[in-house]
């Protein structure tokens, strides 16, 4: 026999034989009330005539109708239960992608409007700048044109005294026989010759007999404003 | 009205028939509404070639200037008029404008091609050669572009 020793949780079997042992330690779980397992058929009862009466045919069919029924009814009812919470999954997921849409909608109107704000304002401001600019264009063109209406009109107005002053001296008709007279008796002569030293020699004679000519000391005729 | 230079050149005569050529000269400016501002006498010339005018044939005459006033349209009415008179064998119409000042600038173009201001500039400008500039043309006041 093998030594024993008890424990709470079972005996503990100690061998020393000479066949090989697995663990020098054997594990087997108490039993209460009950022989070991290796003690034989107790002699009393050796020759007991245990009779394995089978349960009846219908009992089984029918449990197995049971069985199959209950396993079923129960398959069905679990596929109707994943059915429902499919869709019941499908419904609050599509609800959550609605929602989850909305606000992202919202949150890109909610931007947009921002830009568009600020949009908004930079362009009124450059519009702003710009028309600031073009008004004083405008009002540098006009003071432009004004300057220059202004030096017209001066200009137009000296003319008009220039011509005014030179039209004091027309000669009235009956003035012209006297005009006439003086014009016979003096010769203008434009012809002039020049030398090195700067000294004009007057007259186109004047080499020849410059005494013959007689040189008025002005012109006879009114110059006109501007010219020689 | 803008004013006019009328050169006549008369042919050889006495001194009355000159003074009566004038006086027709000037009558008919009056009579087209001309404004007289007077009368040049350049002397008796002999003339540059020999002039055939009226029939006879001129080699001298005398030369005169009348400064006047008158409308555009008058003068082809003067010149029709100068023309058959017999004592005007060359008659002219020159159109008096304003005098342009025109300053001298002979001693600048007498320098050596080097020392000119005009030859200074061209080269200046020869040189000058602006880099390309990009231009993006968007309309924006900011480069939309930039890193």
């Amino acid at each position: 026999m093998f030594p024993l020793v008890e424990s709470s949780l079972g005996r503990i079997i100690l061998s020393n034989k000479g066949f090989r042992l697995r663990s020098c330690v054997e594990y087997q779980s108490v039993r209460n009330h009950k022989k070991p397992i290796w003690v034989p058929i107790a002699k009393s009862k050796m020759y007991k005539n245990i009779v394995d009466i089978p349960p009846p045919k219908m009992e089984f069919e029918e449990m197995t109708a049971l069985q199959e029924s209950y396993t079923l009814y129960n398959r069905s009812l679990w596929k109707f239960q994943d059915g429902i919470t499919r869709e019941l999954e499908a419904q609050q997921q599509k609800e959550a992608i609605q929602v989850s849409e909305d606000v992202e909608l919202e949150r890109i109107f909610k931007m947009n409007d921002v830009e568009n704000e600020n949009v908004r304002k930079n362009r009124e401001e450059s519009l702003l700048k710009e028309w600031e600019e073009v008004e004083k264009e405008i009002l540098q063109m006009r003071k432009q044109k004004e300057e220059e209406e202004l030096q017209t009109l001066e200009k137009t107005e000296e003319f008009l005294e220039s011509e005014m002053k030179r039209l004091e001296g027309a000669i009235k008709p009956e003035d012209v026989d006297e005009l006439i007279e003086k014009a016979l008796g003096a010769v203008w002569d434009y012809n002039f010759a020049i030398d090195k030293t700067g000294r004009i020699s007057q007259g186109r004679h004047n080499s020849v007999a410059v005494a013959d000519i007689s040189i008025p000391a002005e012109p006879l005729v009114t110059p006109v404003e501007g010219t020689k | 009205m803008p004013a006019y230079e009328a050169i006549l050149i008369l042919k050889k005569m006495a001194r009355p028939e000159v003074a009566k050529a004038l006086k027709r000269a000037t009558t008919n400016i009056f009579n087209n509404n001309g404004l007289l501002f007077g009368i040049e006498n350049l002397g008796h010339r002999a003339l540059p070639y020999g002039i055939s005018a009226h029939g006879r044939r001129h080699k001298e005459g005398s030369y005169f200037l009348i400064r006047f006033d008158s409308s555009t349209t008058t003068i082809e009415v003067l010149k029709d008029e100068f023309r058959r008179d017999i004592d005007v064998v060359r008659n002219g119409f020159v159109r008096i404008r304003p005098e342009e000042n025109i300053e001298c600038t002979l001693d600048e173009e007498m320098k050596p091609p080097a020392y000119r201001q005009d030859v200074k500039d061209m080269i200046e400008e020869g040189r000058r050669r602006e880099k390309y500039k990009f231009q993006p043309k968007t309309g924006l006041e900011y480069n939309p572009w930039r890193t």
